[in-house]
């Protein structure tokens, strides 16, 4: 690709980056409002969205080869290599003899079953008419597979030719998790005959589907503040559960002295209890660039692991009444103040399904960059979401600055249950820095190494570092393999901190 | 044995993961090697040079074939895969051998030597060796195929329609191989990813466009272009190539 092609094409990304965020974000993930599974369809022509237009330079270096044939033929004299040069000549024309396609497609999705169980399959059936006049030579179609499920059977990428009328149906299954699942709009490339111009076109079909969720324990840290509440700390005084027998001091309350021992004795003791106490809890999901990685490309990425955790965290700690807040940090930096309550529960969900600093889009820097005719990739490529998040990466604050804001929010009390994945060092420093402001900090490690490669064990070794040195650090760490039910390995530290 | 299929992908085992397996595709990689065997074939005429011809397609084709199982999963498939490319290999470097001493005259042996190495590139390319050198290796493995069309034009050793035959079967070679890589970047070679329509489809539309501009130059050939100076042609085909390499696409 030429530099002023990659010029157009990063004015032709910037320019539909706002818009497409405006369209897809909007029914993705703001509404809380679920459409039923069963067939939800959504004729999508393709006029009123944004589409990309590419060069993929199939034949760029056709002339070359008819000018090589046709100057050896006249070196030599052979007027049957000047006809080769005619013919590669006319591969030269070939791509300006088809049109640049404009697709107009229509697509549906039924799912099976509608709302299922944890660990079960739901077949996904997707299916794309062309609506158009015209033939669709080449037409690639990845659906957008809800960014939290992985694929279990099939593939949700197909390609294929259309006639006018024609339709192609996607079939895959998907292995459900808890949680709400919405799908992202189903990506289209769609190539000319000759195969030199590619245009891309978000298509959408808002489907989802609710899968039951548990809500986990979550392991706070005994902290003492000031209000009652259900956290049990490791303070003596009021309470329920004993805690030790200490020798009467003055002042100690008379209901607290243990007056049998008196009788007994003569001594005057003191029984204290574990205060329960009510915790503040900031919810801080680690969203840097950095953490958009995945155990592979059909798995979801750390990021979107994190806001689902964080969303069922929340509902646990909002269910024990505690206080609960919110923070991510990494392109944008969030913080919503600890508050409890039923609307702040909410607003905590409110918050982390539409603020930018949770985007489950992956930016660019985080894609892998593949070579068409040297063309950039699209995230069709990969198979992530649509670069909403890309069009603020210029006015990112500095990270620094970011957890600062959020520190600001903390209180004396103040606890942080912190998710990150741990793929870089910058993040187990995050919790030590939060640690050693006097925040205890809990990490809750959503694993998506891999053991394929000798680099994927490398990274989990490095990450089981990290673990330990957090944990050497003082600060427990739930090491939680996205498989595995997030309350198991909540309840498995709960165990261990006991 | 949970391959259903040679050149396929893993077969995914219940509750896993269905994961993106980016290989050249295949229904296009066989059209490319075919229509690059077909090139070669038709510049390489004399019976000697087909009969060494026929064995280092049997090297290419097992080499291709090995190197796709060599990459395949599992570990037994993949030593098995290893084996065969390395016998298809062996069998290539014998067949090189072979064209480059056997056949008598020396024309011979430079019409038939680049199409033998070219396709070998093109197998490697599409097996393939490494993903991320497959277009690379494309180019290079029809470049060769195309330079042994060019020197038989030079040498005159094939009649003109199968010149521009040969010519227009390593095109169609690379355009295949092209759409081979794409569509495995984009769409994989995973099992349930189905792209046959799609690549057919490909292929089948540039090879009709090629046998058009034949039948177009052939038919100005028949015309009496020899009547006209030799100059005047070569002006007219330059003429036309700038114009369309002026539009610049």
């Amino acid at each position: 690709m030429t530099p002023d092609i990659a010029a157009l094409r990063r004015w032709i990304g910037r320019l539909e980056r706002p818009e497409r965020t405006a369209v897809d974000r909007g029914p993705q993930r703001g509404s809380a409002t679920r459409t039923d599974g069963g067939g939800t369809a959504e004729p999508a022509s393709g006029t009123d969205r944004p589409s990309s237009v590419r060069w993929t330079g199939r034949w760029r270096g056709i002339a070359a080869v008819a000018l090589l044939a046709v100057a050896i033929g006249v070196l030599a004299e052979r007027p049957s290599l000047l006809l080769i040069g005619a013919l590669a000549g006319a591969y030269t024309a070939y791509p300006r003899l088809t049109a640049t396609p404009d697709p107009d497609l229509s697509i549906r999705r039924e799912l099976d079953p509608a709302s299922p169980a944890d660990g079960e399959r739901v077949s996904v059936r997707t299916t794309i008419t062309n609506e158009g006049d015209a033939a669709l030579a080449d037409l690639r179609v990845v659906d957008g597979t809800p960014a939290m499920l992985s694929v279990s059977d099939g593939s949700p990428r197909r390609a294929t030719a259309l006639l006018p009328g024609d339709e192609a149906t996607i079939r895959y299954e998907l292995r459900a998790r808890p949680g709400r699942h919405v799908f992202r709009p189903t990506t289209v490339l769609c190539r000319d005959a000759s195969g030199s111009v590619e245009v891309e076109r978000p298509l959408t079909a808002a489907s989802s589907f609710e899968c039951e969720a548990e809500i986990p324990t979550v392991p706070l840290r005994a902290q003492s503040g000031h209000h009652p509440g259900p956290l049990v700390t490791d303070d003596g005084g009021e309470g329920v559960e004993f805690y030790s027998v200490e020798e009467y001091r003055r002042g100690d309350p008379a209901n607290r002295i243990d007056w049998r021992r008196y009788a007994r004795t003569g001594e005057l003791t003191s029984m204290a209890f574990r205060t329960e106490r009510l915790a503040e809890v900031v919810v801080c999901v680690d969203a840097r660039p950095a953490s958009y990685r995945a155990a592979d490309e059909t798995e979801p990425h750390a990021v979107a692991l994190g806001v689902d955790a964080a969303d069922r965290i929340g509902d646990a700690l909002f269910d024990a009444n505690h206080r609960v807040g919110l923070a991510g940090f990494g392109r944008h930096v969030s913080v919503l103040p600890t508050r409890s309550g039923r609307d702040h529960a909410s607003r905590f969900h409110q918050r982390l399904a539409t603020d930018p600093a949770f985007g489950l889009d992956p930016p660019e820097t985080a894609r892998t960059v593949e070579r068409e005719g040297g063309a950039a990739p699209s995230r069709s490529v990969t198979g992530d979401g649509p670069s909403g998040g890309g069009a603020g990466s210029d006015e990112t604050e500095p990270l620094d600055t970011q957890l600062s804001r959020i520190r600001a929010e903390f209180g004396a009390n103040t606890q942080v249950v912190l998710i990150s994945p741990l793929c870089d060092d910058e993040a187990s420093r995050i919790a030590q820095r939060f640690e050693s402001g006097g925040t205890a900090v809990t990490v809750v490690s959503p694993d998506v190494t891999a053991a394929e490669t000798a680099g994927g064990r490398l990274a989990r070794l490095e990450r089981a570092q990290r673990l330990s040195a957090l944990r050497n650090a003082g600060i427990p760490v739930v090491d939680w393999t996205p498989a595995q039910p997030l309350g198991a390995a909540m309840t498995a530290i709960v165990e261990r901190g006991r | 044995m949970t391959a259903p299929d040679a050149a396929g992908p893993t077969a995914v085992p219940d509750g896993e993961t269905a994961r993106l397996v980016r290989r050249p595709a295949v229904a296009s990689s066989v059209v490319a090697l075919a229509a690059g065997a077909v090139a070669v074939s038709l510049v390489a005429d004399a019976p000697l040079q087909r009969e060494i011809l026929r064995l280092a397609l049997v090297g290419v084709v097992a080499f291709g074939i090995g190197g796709r199982l060599a990459r395949h999963g599992e570990t037994a498939l993949s030593a098995l895969g290893a084996l065969v490319a390395l016998g298809g290999g062996l069998v290539v470097l014998v067949a090189v051998g072979q064209a480059a001493t056997q056949p008598p005259q020396f024309i011979d042996r430079i019409e038939l030597l680049p199409g033998i190495v070219g396709l070998w590139v093109l197998s490697a390319a599409l097996a393939p060796v490494r993903f991320r050198w497959s277009r690379a290796l494309i180019d290079v493995g029809t470049g060769f195929v195309f330079l042994g069309v060019l020197v038989t034009g030079v040498t005159q050793g094939a009649g003109t329609v199968a010149l521009l035959l040969a010519a227009l079967g390593a095109i169609l070679a690379r355009d295949a191989a092209e759409n081979a890589v794409s569509v495995g970047g984009q769409i994989g070679v995973q099992r349930g990813a189905r792209t046959v329509r799609a690549e057919l489809a490909h292929a089948g539309v540039a090879a009709s466009v090629g046998v058009g501009a034949i039948a177009v130059a052939l038919g100005v050939a028949r015309l009496g272009v020899d009547g006209l100076p030799f100059g005047a042609l070569v002006a007219l085909v330059v003429g036309s190539a700038v114009l369309v390499l002026g539009s610049d696409r």
